[in-house]
Formats: structure tokens, sequence, C-alpha cells
């Protein structure tokens, strides 16, 4: 990947704050893919903005370049997308800086034309997306130790956007496009700080109901962040609302409500495919559900057939083949 | 619970979709203690159940499975402790668009939810398919109170959805057969 250039503007920051800054580019020089460098704000690239209403600052208001305001612990926090709160760490500037980086499309390889441009701001990059890129975005947004700076971020799929709201942790999405997810493998591409998305006609989804409909199209297996000897409990149901869901699914919601197991003991007890499980696991960590850690975990009975439902014997076997609950 | 009885209640203020949904299952008509109803304020319909709903699986080699159906106002109240007793779970089905749902949560849910041992599932209708967040907060909301049932957006009209908290009755069910000490 060629080094990208950025010009960085000062607007309204006192000397100490702009001094900091420089120094703090400085250390990060080569540990991003892109090399900043200070302008004055006519020609820079990023403004970096005080959050006071002066005449330089107010000139800067309706600006298309991206800004980041810049804070003091003692204000409200702005609704700006990009914001640093002062004094900020070194680590805390990268973030945000490669978070407006990926809205000018500069850490992806080749400049695009402005016609390929989306909507809110950020570009493609490439035709199809990788699913994977879009998990493990979406999990350094939420879980990373860097919490995500921005309100908004923006996944390309082949069939249109999806918007993360960070801060409700919910996304958006046109109808259509969440209903065709629903049956066909649609691929959301990695998540990128954006603009705040012109909504109108979208509808939200929650993150477990977008982790649903995600993780099948994932390469098998657990996430890479979750350790297969973890302890997994459920915290609560996940609300499936109009999402496919099997009586493995509800069974595994039962089981793990109901008591920490680890995964070898889910697919004895569940009798489950590891596959199905392997899923259910996934969603329910990215959407804050499910509990996973090291844990001394007790030793539970293989479930036999003759343990499930044993006190009633075939009488529930006998009520889900009335009903043509039957798998 | 008998051996050889198996029974599942029904629950849910008047107009939550009770009887409707005992009607789906039950193999025979669906018997009921309707009068007329005199709390139009609470919901707009003619009758309303005064005493109980029954309804009834038949299965093969088995007593079967009854269905009961409380009723929703609770001036009838001591009717549900005498239907609950024995039952193998319960299902609440409320108005998601009621304005009074947190009460009626409440309501029924405390009333059956007996410190857990109870199976429980709660259905919620009349929301809308991409309506994910009215359940989450219901779910939410009982999980601070540590009561943990599954709460699923249902259309009770539709026999599919009936099936589903049914079935999801039957999956924790089964989990409580085996034996599992709680976390």
């Amino acid at each position: 990947m060629t080094m990208k250039q950025q010009r960085l503007g000062f607007v309204g920051l006192g000397d100490d704050t702009a001094s900091a800054c420089l120094s703090m580019l400085k250390i990060m020089d080569g540990r991003s893919g892109i090399s900043w460098s200070l302008s004055d704000p006519d020609s820079a690239d990023v403004l970096m903005v005080a959050n006071e209403s002066t005449d330089e600052t107010r000139r800067w208001d309706h600006s298309s370049k991206p800004r980041i305001i810049v804070y003091h612990h003692n204000e409200q926090k702005p609704s700006s997308s990009f914001v640093l709160q002062h004094p900020f760490r070194v680590m805390q500037l990268l973030s945000v800086l490669e978070d407006v980086s990926t809205l000018l499309g500069a850490v992806r390889a080749e400049p695009v034309s402005p016609t390929e441009k989306t909507s809110s701001g950020a570009t493609p990059s490439s035709n199809v997306a990788d699913v994977g890129e879009f998990w493990n975005s979406l999990h350094d947004l939420l879980y990373g130790e860097v919490p995500a700076s921005a309100h908004w971020y923006v996944a390309q799929s082949d069939e249109g956007e999806l918007w993360l709201d960070a801060r409700s942790r919910r996304f958006m999405a046109d109808p259509a496009l969440l209903k065709r997810m629903m049956h066909h493998n649609i691929r959301p591409g990695v998540l990128r700080a954006c603009n705040a998305p012109a909504t109108e006609g979208a509808v939200a989804c929650s993150l477990f109901a977008m982790s649903w409909l995600v993780t099948p199209h994932l390469p098998a297996g657990l996430s890479s962040w979750i350790s297969s000897d973890s302890a997994f409990q459920l915290l609560r149901w996940p609300s499936f609302g109009s999402l496919a869901k099997s009586r493995s699914d509800l069974t595994l919601c039962a089981l793990l409500t109901k008591k920490a197991l680890s995964r070898e003991q889910v697919l004895a007890l569940s009798q489950a495919a590891g596959d199905d499980v392997d899923r259910f696991i996934n969603a329910c960590a990215m959407s804050g559900l499910m509990r996973y850690d090291k844990a001394d975990l007790q030793a539970v009975t293989d479930a036999t057939d003759e343990a499930w439902g044993s006190r009633f014997g075939g009488l529930i076997k006998g009520l889900r083949s009335r009903l043509g609950l039957s798998a | 619970m008998t051996d050889g009885e198996f029974k599942i209640i029904f629950t849910g203020p008047m107009g939550a979709g009770k009887t409707t949904a005992i009607t789906a299952l039950s193999d025979q008509e669906c018997v009921s203690t309707d009068v007329v109803n005199t709390d139009l304020e609470q919901c707009d319909k003619e009758l309303t159940t005064a005493a109980l709903d029954y309804g009834h699986i038949d299965i093969p080699g088995a007593s079967g499975v009854r269905l009961y159906g409380t009723p929703g106002q609770e001036r009838f109240r001591f009717m549900w402790p005498i239907l609950a007793n024995n039952a193998a779970g319960v299902i609440v089905l409320l108005n998601g668009q009621h304005p009074d749902l947190d009460e009626h949560l409440s309501t029924f849910v405390d009333a059956f939810w007996e410190g857990g041992s109870m199976p429980m599932v709660i259905g919620v209708g009349r929301l809308s398919d991409d309506d994910f967040f009215t359940v989450d907060a219901i779910t939410e909301a009982l999980v601070e109170r540590n009561i943990n049932p599954p709460v699923l957006s249902v259309d009770v009209r539709r026999k599919d959805d009936v099936l589903l908290l049914v079935e999801a009755l039957l999956c924790q069910i089964e989990v409580n057969e085996l034996g599992l000490a709680e976390a």
C-alpha cells in the first residue's frame, strides 16, 4: 500500500493544543497508512476545529471538509461525527484520523471518481465485499481497545448500504435490503466512518438481528476473538422478531440461559450441529448477549435421548408430532 | 403435575388473544366461559372469559395435552392459581400496543413466574415485523428483575406463531428436565 498524504489544518485551537497535536503526529508517523502534515485551513484536507463559535470557526461551519471538533471535558460533547475531548492521547488522535481518512477513501488504495462516491460520502472498497471484514470491523468498533470515535459508520454491500449508529448500536437500512438479507447472501464490507446519512425511508435493525443475518455467511467456527475453551452463558434470550430460528436455536437459548457451559458441553447437551452452535455463539457474543470467559466448568452429564423429557416420556415427542413441530 | 397430565396455561390481559391461541391448537372446539364485557375501556370486545377457556390436544397413547386460558381481568384473578396448579408451563400473551403494557407485564409475570420454577414464554402481539425494540425493552425490563423468559413477537391469528410459543416452552421444559443447576 502506498503511503497517502493528507493535510491537517487547525481552526481556532490554542497554541498549546496545536503544538501537542503536531508532536503526536510526529509520534504517529509510520504507524498508520497515512502521512499527516500541517497545512493552512484553506488547503487542508481535514480540519481540527475548536468547539467555540467565533468568526474563525463559523467560517468553516458549512465546509465540505471533514471537521474534527475538539471540545473540553467541561463542555457538552458536540453532535459532530468526529470529535476529540481535550486533552487527548495519541491513540485517540490516531483513531479519529483513521476514521476520517476512511471517509476520505484514503486508506484503501486507489482514488475513486466523484461519481463512485456513495450518498453517505464513503467509498466502496471493492465490488465484492468480504463479510469477514464487516464482522471484524464491527467488533473493533464495539469492543476494540479504542472506542468508536464517530457517530455513524457505513458498510457497502452489492445491494445497498448499511449504516451503523455507533451510539445506539443500531443499524439503519432500506427495508428492502433488510428483507433480502433474510433470504439471500448479502455481503456488507468493512464499516467506515461517515457523515450522518439521510435515513428517510430507512428502518432500524437491532445489533442482534444484523448479527444473526450475517453470521451464516462467515467462515466456519467461532469468531477469532472468542476462545473455544470459554464458558458461555446467555444473559437473556435474544429478540428474534421475524428472523428465522430453528428448534435448535430455541434449545440453545434455553440451555445457555440456564447455565454457563463449554462449547463441548453445549454440543453434547443440545445435540445441535457444531456450525449452528458457533453461529449462535458468534451472533449473541457480538450483540452483547453472551458472556464468555475462562471459568471452572462443572461437569454435566451428556444428554441422551432418554434424558430429554424423561419425566414426560414420549409426551413431548408426541405433542411435537401432533403439532407438526418434529424436526 | 400428576403423572400423565400435561397442562399448558395461556394467560394475559383481556383481548391479548388467549382464546384465539387455544382455538388454533385444540383438537376440539374451545370450551369458553364467556360473559358480557363490561370493561370496554380496557378492551373493546363484546364477550370476555370469566372463568376459563379449555382446549385439548389428543396424543395417541397418552392422556393428551390440556390447554387452559385464564380470565384476563384482575377481578377474576382468584382463578389464576387454581388453573396454574400443576401446569407444565405458562404462555403469557400481551398486546404490544396497549398503553398499560408495562403494568400488564408485571401483573401476569409476577403472578405466574414462581421464582423461575415455572417455564414461561411471553408473546407480544400487534408489533410490526421489524420492531425488535419493543421486545428488547420488555426483555431488558424483566432481566433487571432477574426474570429471564423468552419474549417473542407474535400474531396469534397465525398458527405458526402460536406453535413457536409452544416450541419455546417445550424447549425450556426439556432443559429443566435435564436437571442442570442454575448458574
